[in-house]
Order: C-alpha cells, then sequence, then structure tokens
C-alpha cells in the first residue's frame, strides 16, 4: 500500500524527503514524481537514466582530480583542505584559485575583492575613510531635511576628501610595487 | 612579571567601566596576519613553528613591544597556567592546546595580547571593558602597523590578508562584543535576538568563543564576513547598530521585569546573593547561573551591597584555574567545589565562618 502524494493527494508517492529541523526534528515529506519536479525537488522526470548515469561518471573524475589538486609549494591536496578546513601556505590562494573561490563568496556574503586596510597604509588613510563616511551620512540626511545649501557644502567637502583618499591609496599601492 | 603575577587582580576589561558598561562586559578586536615566506601553521614543521616563533618575537622586541608587557612560552607552561591565560581571555582554548613552539605577548594591564602560532602566525588582540570599538581600532591599526614595519606579512591585492583559514581572508578582522543579556533570557525573547544576529551574519557564542555555551547569560556576538567590507565599515555597523540595539532590547526587557514582576526579580537577586554568600561547595556552572543574577540586581540599581567591578572579578576569580592558582595545586572537581564556595563566603559574607 503506497502513500499519496502530500502535494496533488493523487498519485502515489515515489519520492520520500526526511528533513532535518534546525531542533533536530525529522519531518518526512512524500511526493510523486511530477510534483517533485515541479517542487525543484528531483532532476527533470523524462531525462533517461543513462543520460544521469553518464553524467555522474563524467563528474566523479572531475572531482577526483580537483581533489588530487596539489600545490607545489607546501605540498598539500586540495582534498586534504576540504578534509581539515585550513590552507597550508599564502601561495595555495593562487594554486586553488578557482576551486576556492566559490568556498570563499559562500563565506563572504558573495564577496570576492578585498576592501579593507592595505600593509604599509598608515591609520590616516582610515581616519579618511571614517571621515568620508561621516559626511556621507551627513549628506543624506541634509538631502533627506532638504537643506539644499548644507547638502552643496558638504559634498564639496567629499570630493575633497576623496580626491585625497584615492591619491593616498594610490600612492600605497605603487610603493608596495603592486 | 609572570603568569603567577595576573591572578590576584583583573585586567582593565573586566574593570566594568566604559560606555554601555551595564550591558556590555568588554569590547575585542582581533587581527590575524602570516609572514611572507612560510607555510601555514598545519603544514609547518617543528623547525618552522620555531623559526616563525623566532622572527615574530624579535619583531615584537624590535618594535618595541618589550617595555610594556610581558612574554609567555606557552609551550613551556603548565596546564594549569594556560588554562589561567585562557580564562583570562589572553589565549584562545586552541592556542592552549596546540602543539609546538608558540607564545603570547600581553601588555601589563592585559589590553593587549599578540599570539604567535594559533591557527595563524600572528593573532593580534586588544580588548577594553565596554562598548570602545572605536578606540580599540585604533590601537590595533597602530600595533598591526608598527610590527608590519619589521616584518612582511602575506598580502594579496584582490584577497586582502591571507590566512590559513579562508573564512578570515581579506581584512582578518574580528570583532567580539561580550555581552550580558540575563533579562532577555527571563523573558524569553534571547532567542529572537539570536536569529536576527544569525541573520545578519554574525556568529553568536558563549563565553570562551567557538563552542562554548552562554553560561551566566553571556553572549558574544562577532563578524563572521571579513571580505569586501572594510574594517571601520565592520566596526561601525557594531558599535552604531548592531550592539546598541541589542542594548535597547535588554534594557526594555529589564523594564519590564521591574514593572510587572519587580517581587520576582528582586526575590532572584536576592535568593542568589544568599546562595552565594552561604552555600559550602558550588559547582562551576551555578556559580555563573547566580553571579549572572546578582550582576543583574547591581546593574539595575537594585543591590546595592556590591559594585559591577567586584561581581565581574567574581566571575574570574572562580574559574578553575584561578581557584588552583590560588590554593597552590591541583584540585579535583569536588575539592574545586568547596574551594569555589569557601571564596565567595570570604568576599560576600559578613561573617566568614
Amino acid at each position: 500500500m503506497g502513500i499519496l502524494c502530500q502535494c496533488c493527494n493523487q498519485a502515489n508517492a515515489t519520492v520520500h524527503l526526511t528533513d532535518i529541523q534546525a531542533g533536530g526534528e525529522p519531518v518526512e515529506r512524500h511526493y510523486c514524481e511530477a510534483c517533485a519536479a515541479q517542487e525543484g525537488i528531483t532532476m527533470k522526470p523524462h531525462e533517461p537514466i543513462n543520460t544521469m548515469i553518464e553524467k555522474f561518471v563524467k563528474m566523479v573524475p572531475a572531482m577526483r582530480d580537483a581533489a588530487q589538486l596539489t600545490c607545489p609549494n607546501c605540498g598539500i591536496s586540495f582534498g586534504e583542505f576540504r578534509a581539515q578546513g585550513l590552507l597550508g601556505c599564502p601561495e595555495d590562494y593562487t594554486e586553488f584559485g578557482e576551486l576556492l573561490m566559490p568556498l570563499i563568496r559562500r563565506a563572504h556574503d558573495d564577496c570576492d575583492v578585498h576592501r579593507g586596510k592595505r600593509p604599509g597604509q598608515t591609520n590616516d588613510v582610515g581616519k579618511l575613510r571614517v571621515q568620508i563616511r561621516s559626511l556621507e551620512r551627513q549628506l543624506e540626511d541634509a538631502v533627506a531635511e532638504e537643506a539644499f545649501e548644507d547638502a552643496a557644502r558638504l559634498r564639496d567637502q567629499l570630493n575633497t576628501l576623496r580626491s585625497g583618499y584615492d591619491a593616498s591609496k594610490h600612492g600605497d599601492a605603487s610603493e608596495d610595487g603592486a | 612579571m609572570s603568569v603567577d603575577d595576573l591572578t590576584g587582580h583583573v585586567g582593565e576589561w573586566l574593570r566594568g567601566t566604559g560606555p554601555m558598561s551595564d550591558i556590555v562586559i568588554s569590547s575585542r578586536i582581533r587581527l590575524a596576519r602570516n609572514i611572507v615566506g612560510y607555510p601555514f601553521l598545519s603544514r609547518a614543521s617543528g623547525d618552522e613553528k620555531r623559526e616563525i616563533y623566532r622572527a615574530l618575537g624579535d619583531a615584537l622586541s624590535s618594535a618595541g613591544f618589550g617595555s610594556n608587557s610581558f612574554f609567555v612560552d606557552i609551550e613551556n607552561i603548565s596546564d594549569v597556567d594556560r588554562q589561567v591565560l585562557v580564562e583570562r581571555h589572553l589565549i584562545s582554548r586552541q592556542h592552549a592546546e596546540g602543539e609546538g613552539s608558540r607564545g603570547v605577548s600581553v601588555s601589563l594591564n592585559e589590553t593587549h595580547a599578540l599570539m604567535i602560532n594559533e591557527e595563524d602566525h600572528l593573532r593580534m588582540q586588544v580588548l577594553k571593558s565596554g562598548l570602545q570599538l572605536e578606540t580599540l581600532w585604533n590601537d590595533i591599526s597602530i600595533i598591526d602597523d608598527r610590527l608590519g614595519s619589521e616584518i612582511e606579512f602575506a598580502f594579496d591585492e584582490r584577497l586582502g590578508y591571507l590566512t590559513a583559514c579562508p573564512t578570515n581572508v581579506g581584512t582578518g578582522l574580528r570583532v567580539s562584543v561580550m555581552l550580558h543579556l540575563p533579562a532577555l533570557k527571563i523573558t524569553g525573547e534571547i532567542e529572537k535576538v539570536m536569529r536576527a544576529a544569525k541573520d545578519l551574519k554574525l556568529a553568536v557564542r558563549g563565553l570562551f568563543g567557538e563552542g562554548t555555551d552562554a553560561i551566566g547569560d553571556f553572549y558574544q556576538v562577532s563578524n563572521q564576513v571579513t571580505l569586501g567590507i572594510s574594517e571601520e565599515e565592520i566596526i561601525d555597523m557594531f558599535s552604531g547598530q548592531i550592539i546598541p540595539q541589542i542594548v535597547d532590547y535588554e534594557r526594555a526587557a529589564r523594564e519590564a521585569l521591574s514593572d510587572q514582576r519587580s517581587v520576582q526579580l528582586d526575590d532572584k537577586v536576592w535568593r542568589a546573593y544568599g546562595i552565594l554568600e552561604n552555600a559550602r561547595a558550588m559547582a562551576s556552572e551555578e556559580t555563573m547561573f547566580f553571579l549572572s543574577h546578582l550582576r543583574m540586581g547591581v546593574s539595575m540599581g537594585r543591590f546595592n551591597q556590591l559594585d559591577i567591578g567586584t561581581i565581574n572579578e567574581l566571575f574570574l576569580q572562580i574559574q578553575p584555574a584561578h581557584l588552583q592558582k590560588r590554593n597552590g595545586g591541583k584540585l579535583s572537581g569536588e575539592q574545586r567545589s568547596i574551594a569555589r564556595a569557601n571564596y565567595l563566603r570570604q568576599r560576600l559574607g559578613h561573617n566568614n565562618n
């Protein structure tokens, strides 16, 4: 005796899911093939099984190759990194580049470019950044309050600070030989 | 100066002063850095760890960190001494339990602790009582500059500072603010705060960081995203929005309790005092529980026999390693409970019986 699909309540359920909730409570769900596909739980039902197997067989070596990719500098493989969560040396970021980026983006809210402090950058640049941000906020407030004279004055101040900020950032980058 | 000299007093961060110190115990910022030319520690040999240890030790002394600081060779001190440093938040558990050459340079007032060979070659941290993130950022950035002029840190134009774990790459910065939230716990609203924090990609942990429970109603809120956002933006977010908001919730919960359940509230506070002052054996966790209620009473002005600084100090002094240091030797769990109760009676009681 089969279970009916919880979605359409007509066809027999052939797809069975157990979700573990945040509290550790298992919740079972049952769908027929069509509803499961519609819910995005399974692949298209009309994909022939042999195509699926072929895809899988092709995927395995790619995964194996990725896991075996090894950093010539420290000798760690990508598989070892995945197992322990820690990289072997700074060069791994270059060696594992494209394999690493999806993980990095996932950890950092989809970001992949550094926007903070740089070596050799003095604290003054940081202070400049704080000033710029506070002016930006004041400008927003001035615009919201329709205090346009203040806004114009703030915008001029901001432009001066921003060009100073860009110049000092540039200076630092070229000093680093980057 | 050595670990022995630490245990009798408290560091600056537990003093109970600074902005919002009724609820914000302390603010902490740490930066992760690695030296160019060495593997990260999981791939470093014993010799390489020794070299890194020496290179950073040299950089610390030539950058002038000798005079107002003391250095502890973590590899060659006792387990209890390591635990003392963990209880004082000067090193992490991971650093205490690690292997090979490792050390920490601590400023005399314990506002900064620079760990060598933790997960990264260098983990600098600064900590102060109350909400003082801007000051801390200023301080740690100067420390970073001073050391950075002595030694080259691994840095990538696109990814920023390179760290052993990709979750720290970029700024390598972690802000942690320790909050005391007993009223939100009592009213059951703490879960809401935790959920909101998680939605904002923040981590909420217990007293000793990763993998520890929120004993004593202490919660550490910290950022997880370190890439694509500047240090100032992270700090701004914490001191401008996140922390004041949680503090407001806690204050509102405290007000609601004093308005609607003042007898029950005072009962909790005074029961806590009664037990702490009279018990003959106290386990660590129950002590934290009662001290938390007592701290709430003091910071709400409902209990005036003690000040916040004293309560903060008790939280530290009743920890296992501090108890053992005071007793001058290892104690079993049961012996610690007795020593803890004796200590509390001595500090709180009117008659030392």
